[in-house]
């Protein structure tokens, strides 16, 4: 976990492309409002891995939503349900459903379907957010969190100590919190 | 200062546009463009480029800021894809070049291996994502014989649904072996080189050592196992144990009880011997009888101690009645220790021959196995973990709500079509045996098994097995016999026929129902009939022979009912029924006519004298009619005669009464006048 924060951080800090932490965090919520057990899942991860994006704040996203997107479940299953049960798409899934393969995505089951599309709908939304927030925090933010008490503290506490350390690999070349 | 390679794309000189495109676009720290932009000079074409004299420093940091703008080139890792594509390229490759080949050895290697003869097979096929085996020929020579194939195989395929496997189903879409033949000859000798020979002689015998030796282990310690548990052996040596001490101290008393018996025989014995006509004094009598009397009181000692030693012996013996029911009451409990054993036979057999195997393994191969132990123990604890994780991050809690789509559902048993065809070294004719829709489910999969074997050119035949509710039939099959050879010579005596040789064709359909009733029938046509008559001379074999010699064929149609798998009311039409009817028709007009003709003549023959009297008489009858009708013309003419004579007598009566009739009344007129004028009127 920690590995992963410090991964995070030094990102945030490094100069990779916004877009790869902002795209990783999308797709970490695309992937935790998917329910695990079925094909879709392992299939969505795998292209992501292959994708350049950051696969630390990518798995981050997901450890952290996963703790909470239950609260949402009812209101992923309703939409599921209700795309599930459009006339219009009844036939698409009934070939689906018969098709080869395709049955082991689990698409039937309302959570999967419900949780891919809104996953999908907001993947836009959060790739911008979090470029957004990303090149805020690199133009402005980051130099006042590096001089900041606070930070010094926490570089004091042994466990942040060797965040620090982590991070200071990683960053220290483009002068980041350490410089 | 120091003058260093640069690192791409620093190495040239860049225009504007190639500045911003390929390194500015990819610089995402101000500090990082700062770092450049104080480096970068231009030239005098207007391209910027950056001077080589660099501080240690410096040089460290424009190689590390090239690495990162290399690294933000690009939407996909490169290294990943390389990776999957080694992946993917191993895969397709092996798929495409390999595993065909590789099948092909290792099926050829191992059959060698059991037959101990030269295996060669052709067009092998493998798809593991498709589910399909196959091979276009196969031959396996025979070992003792090997200019001679054991068996021969053409075109035979298994072609299994790899998806419907993941739900538990067997879905065969085809299941083919094609001329299949046995015992057929071979252009080269199939004998295996001797080095290969011995070889796979060698293999096979250390595969059977080893197996040998794992089976002798593991049986011996599952034997041992289950004895040690076992309570009737001990109970059952105890006993043993006493019954040979009981014997033992028996043996010697009933040894001795014989012994003397023995000796009071004897004695007994000499003393009937003796003479008693010779005992002529008291004494002698005296003595005798004290003789007698001690051996009596002998005889009673041994009586009483024989008496002694039964009741002691029964007393001893007591024993063995109990100890018998105690070795019973031991195998009775030793039974239902094993029936309840025999649940977990199969994994104590299983855990004592992996051990056996593994302690012969281990001698066998020693460092290898070892490895491979700790390689499978690593794997299980992986798989452990796995579990572990899975289990961990399992969303089992969020089940969402399912739809249910309809699907078209499949069996769990199905093969969708099998074929066999075998046929004979000498024969390039093939005797097919064809099923399609084999299920145990026929209501989901939705239709009736159907089977079908040819034999050519004699026989084939069509079956439908259907199990749904509702079918008509559960069974309805069509069977087509052509040109079978028959010979009937049993059954035909009454039609004068010893021996009917022919050809047989039959085309028999038949429905039956889940309770074994139903109907069939059978259209049987025999051609080529040869007969042989047992009495030539009879009227009947003459008929049935004259009927029989100039027919080609004779249709019969058999229909028939089902009661319980047996047939009831056979029905039986045939064309030589009306054939014959026909037959004996004309034989029989034949035959009446010339009956008819030559009793005609016997009767001509026979009456002629008699119709020449008839005649004459006739003649004369004939003679008597014209004169007695000229006499009766005669008469008729005198009749004539007489009418006109009675006509004219007639007409003078009447005549003469006319004139009476006037002159009386005239008269009367008178009369009557003269009565008037007298009376005055």
């Amino acid at each position: 976990m920690i590995g992963f924060i410090a991964k995070i951080i030094a990102a945030l800090n490094a100069n990779s492309r916004p877009g790869e932490i902002a795209a990783g965090f999308a797709c970490g919520v695309l992937l935790a409002l998917m329910p695990a057990g079925n094909l879709f899942w392992p299939v969505l991860f795998l292209l992501f891995f292959l994708l350049k994006l950051h696969v630390g704040t990518m798995i981050l996203t997901l450890i952290v939503f996963k703790l909470w997107i239950g609260v949402a479940d009812p209101l992923i299953d309703s939409l599921g349900l209700w795309i599930l049960q459009q006339p219009a798409l009844e036939s698409f899934f009934i070939r689906a459903a018969n098709t080869p393969v395709l049955p082991l995505l689990e698409f039937n089951n309302a959570l999967v379907t419900g949780g891919l599309v809104s996953g999908l709908v907001l993947w836009i939304p959060l790739f911008l957010l979090g470029r957004y927030l990303v090149r805020t925090y690199r133009s402005g933010v980051r130099e006042k969190i590096a001089s900041s008490k606070l930070v010094r503290f926490f570089e004091k506490t042994p466990i942040l100590r060797k965040l620090a350390i982590a991070v200071r690999k990683a960053g220290d070349v483009y002068k980041g919190l350490s410089a | 200062m120091k003058k260093s390679k640069l690192p791409a794309p620093f190495g040239k000189p860049l225009s504007e546009k190639k500045l911003n495109k390929k390194v500015y676009r990819r610089i995402y720290l101000d500090s990082e463009r700062r770092f450049l932009d104080s480096k970068l000079q231009r030239d005098e074409q207007g391209r910027y480029f950056i001077d080589p004299e660099l501080s240690k420093e410096e040089q460290k940091h424009l190689r590390r800021l090239a690495k990162a703008i290399k690294k933000n080139r690009g939407l996909l890792s490169k290294w990943k894809l390389i990776t999957l594509a080694i992946l993917l390229i191993v895969v397709v490759g092996f798929s495409f070049f390999f595993k065909d080949k590789l099948f092909e050895r290792s099926v050829e290697n191992g059959l060698e291996l059991l037959f101990e003869a030269d295996v060669e097979m052709d067009g092998a096929e493998v798809s593991l994502i498709g589910g399909r085996l196959g091979f276009s020929h196969l031959s396996i020579a025979d070992a003792k014989s090997p200019m001679r194939n054991l068996i021969e195989l053409g075109r035979t395929r298994f072609d299994v649904d790899v998806w419907k496997l993941f739900s538990r189903k067997f879905v065969a879409e085809e299941i083919v072996c094609e001329e299949l033949r046995f015992n057929t000859p071979r252009k080269s000798s199939g004998a295996l080189s001797d080095a290969s020979a011995q070889g796979a002689e060698s293999t096979v015998e250390e595969i059977q050592s080893a197996g040998m030796e794992i089976a002798g282990e593991s049986a011996d310690k599952l034997i041992e196992k289950y004895r040690d548990a076992l309570e009737s052996p001990q109970v059952l040596e105890s006993t043993q144990n006493r019954y040979e001490q009981t014997i033992a101290r028996w043996e010697e008393r009933t040894e001795e009880a014989s012994d003397r018996i023995e000796d009071l025989e004897t004695r007994v014995e000499e003393l009937l011997r003796a003479d008693l006509s010779t005992i002529d004094t008291a004494e002698e009598v005296k003595s005798y009888l004290d003789k007698v009397n001690t051996l009596q009181q002998s005889l009673d000692r041994t009586r009483r101690s024989l008496q002694s030693s039964y009741e002691d012996y029964r007393a001893d013996t007591a024993f063995v009645s109990k100890a018998q029911n105690a070795v019973e009451q031991a195998i009775e409990n030793d039974a239902a220790y094993l029936r309840e054993a025999v649940s977990a036979f199969e994994s104590d057999a299983g855990g004592i021959l992996t051990e056996a195997a593994a302690s012969v393994l281990r001698r066998r191969l020693g460092r290898i196995y070892t490895c491979a132990e700790r390689a499978l123990e690593v794997f299980h604890r992986l798989d452990e973990r796995t579990e572990a994780v899975q289990r961990r991050f399992s969303d089992g809690g969020r089940d969402g709500t399912v739809v249910s789509f309809p699907v078209r559902e499949y069996p769990s048993f199905l093969i969708k079509r099998f074929a066999l065809s075998l046929g004979s070294a000498g024969s390039s004719r093939f005797s097919e045996f064809r099923i399609n829709d084999l299920t145990g489910e026929q209501e989901i999969w939705g239709k009736p098994t159907t089977a079908s074997i040819s034999v050519p050119p004699a026989f084939s035949s069509e079956l439908t097995i259907d199990t749904r509710k509702g079918a008509d039939y559960a069974m309805q099959g069509t069977g087509i016999l052509n040109d079978y050879p028959l010979e009937v010579s049993d059954g035909l005596s009454s039609l004068s026929i010893e021996d009917l040789r022919g050809k047989a064709g039959a085309e028999i359909g038949l429905s039956l129902n889940a309770d074994f009733s139903g109907k069939g029938k059978a259209d049987i046509v025999l051609s080529e009939l040869k007969i042989d008559y047992s009495d030539t001379d009879s009227v009947v074999a003459d008929a049935v022979s004259q009927v029989l010699e100039d027919m080609e064929r004779i249709d019969l149609q058999v229909s028939f009912d089902i009661s319980r798998g047996s047939m009831e009311n056979i029905r039986v039409t045939s064309s030589i029924e009306r054939e014959l009817e026909q037959r004996i028709g004309a034989y029989a007009e034949r035959q009446a006519g010339e009956a008819a003709a030559w009793v005609e003549e016997a009767l001509y023959d026979y009456l002629s004298e008699e119709l020449e009297k008839n005649n004459s008489l006739n003649g004369e009858l004939q003679t008597q009619g014209k004169e007695l009708l000229s006499d009766l013309r005669t008469a008729d003419d005198l009749g004539v005669a007489l009418n006109e004579q009675r006509a004219e007598l007639r007409d003078r009566a009447e005549k003469e009464i006319e004139k009476q009739k006037d002159e009386l009344l005239d008269q009367a007129q008178q009369k009557m006048k003269e009565l008037g004028e007298e009376l005055n009127f």
